[in-house]
């Protein structure tokens, strides 16, 4: 029998995941389009972005996040008291999805707005 | 509990585990299941030439295992399965082996118990599971049941599944068969408020490949199920076609009104020489609604 893939009961446990709360940028700006938001965050100015490399290198401010439906829906639910497993649950029950389903979909698009710096996520408060 | 079917083996799993990996070579390879915390159960096979001694085997393994790192391992046995239960990092898993005459199949399950349910380690529970697994021999009818992410068709029992697409809400396995000239899809959509605007008939004619004319369009109603269904053929005048026949485009599509997703199923098959039809590939979406093509 070959070696089993499920190596080390570490790796097969998301539970640490599922009780993390995804947490809203408060210096973030929203503004509501109908269904669809938009999320103005600040951004830091690098420290190389000096004269007379600034002079060359335009600089924005802030940049803007346009949220989707589905984005939406998700930064609505991140009120800083859910935790991810809650997200997950009101996912299934919004879209018929299964529970992995929504997990993979959440968290793919939890990932991309903590990279976006939209969100933060607060692991063992 | 689940049934699951893959690959000629058929098991029944708690409602709330899912298939999280997969491997589509009928010749080795192995499917994973978790809850909602962890992967649970895995169930790896083997198509061996012959028997394998399986005592000696189990005791091999238990040498293996206790190598590893395995602590407190223990033989264990559930006719016709040998096994060995331990601790590794600080969890119990169970691992069973047994040979299957039909398909000459190895086949190990493993057991991954949660860390902070250490005391609620089955093994009644491991039994039962275990008593559900079966490897299906080849059928009279030449064909193979299918059953795995909300997705339970018949596909003839010599093709293979070339592709199994698994994403969320969107989920569709692709059979072809040995010459690779006949492909059989079943897809299963979901979400589709989000993206179906148009009416059904519009959708499926849209499947319906690059260069193909549509043939005809039906439609059908049974028990709830709107199911519409779609020919096309091809006329290309390349050597391969004149030699293996026209190729037909076969289609159905329905929304199941008890999960709401959108079931799709394809056949792209030449016309045979001697005449005769292509082998069925039926999909259902619940019991009362079995599509065949």
């Amino acid at each position: 029998m070959s070696k089993p893939h499920i190596a080390t009961v570490q790796d097969s446990n998301w539970r640490r995941m599922l009780q993390a709360i995804p947490e809203k940028n408060t210096a973030a700006q929203v503004t509501r389009h109908g269904e669809q938001v938009s999320i103005s965050i600040r951004n830091v100015r690098p420290a190389y972005l000096r004269p007379p490399i600034s002079w060359f290198v335009p600089f924005k401010e802030r940049r803007i996040v346009a949220l989707d439906a589905l984005g939406t829906r998700l930064w609505t639910l991140c009120d800083g008291s859910r935790t991810v497993e809650d997200i997950i649950d009101a996912f299934c029950a919004d879209y018929g999805l299964s529970f992995h389903e929504a997990k993979t979909c959440v968290t793919d698009y939890l990932k991309k707005l903590v990279q976006r710096g939209v969100l933060a996520v607060v692991i063992d408060r | 509990m689940k049934p699951y079917a893959w690959n000629g083996i058929h098991l029944q799993l708690p409602d709330d585990w899912e298939m999280l990996q997969f491997s589509k070579d009928p010749a080795h390879g192995r499917i994973v299941f978790g809850d909602r915390y962890q992967l649970r159960f895995e169930l790896d096979w083997a198509a061996l030439d012959l028997p394998p001694d399986l005592g000696r085997m189990a005791e091999d393994y238990k040498a293996k295992l206790i190598q590893d790192g395995i602590k407190e391992a223990r033989p264990t046995a559930r006719h016709p399965w040998l096994g060995v239960t331990g601790l590794q990092d600080g969890a119990r898993i169970s691992r069973y082996c047994a040979y299957f005459n039909d398909r000459t199949y190895l086949l190990e399950a493993i057991f991954l118990w949660p860390q902070d349910d250490n005391p609620r380690h089955n093994p009644q529970f491991e039994a039962r599971l275990l008593e559900t697994i079966r490897v299906v021999p080849l059928q009279d009818d030449h064909l193979q049941e299918w059953n795995a992410f909300g997705i339970r068709c018949l596909a003839p029992d010599d093709h293979r599944l070339d592709d199994c697409l698994a994403e969320p809400a969107n989920v569709r396995l692709t059979f072809t068969s040995p010459d690779r000239r006949l492909e059989e899809t079943a897809a299963r959509i979901g979400m589709l408020k989000a993206w179906l605007n148009r009416g059904l008939d519009d959708y499926l004619r849209s499947l319906i490949p690059k260069d193909y004319s549509l043939l005809s369009m039906s439609h059908a109603t049974q028990d709830g199920h709107d199911v519409w269904t779609a020919e096309a053929t091809i006329t290309r005048a390349v050597l391969t076609d004149w030699w293996h026949g026209r190729r037909h485009f076969s289609a159905a599509a329905w929304i199941c009104p008890n999960d709401q997703r959108l079931r799709i199923l394809t056949r792209t098959a030449p016309d045979r020489r001697d005449g005769l039809p292509p082998p069925p590939f039926a999909l259902s979406c619940c019991d009362k609604l079995e599509v065949t093509l």
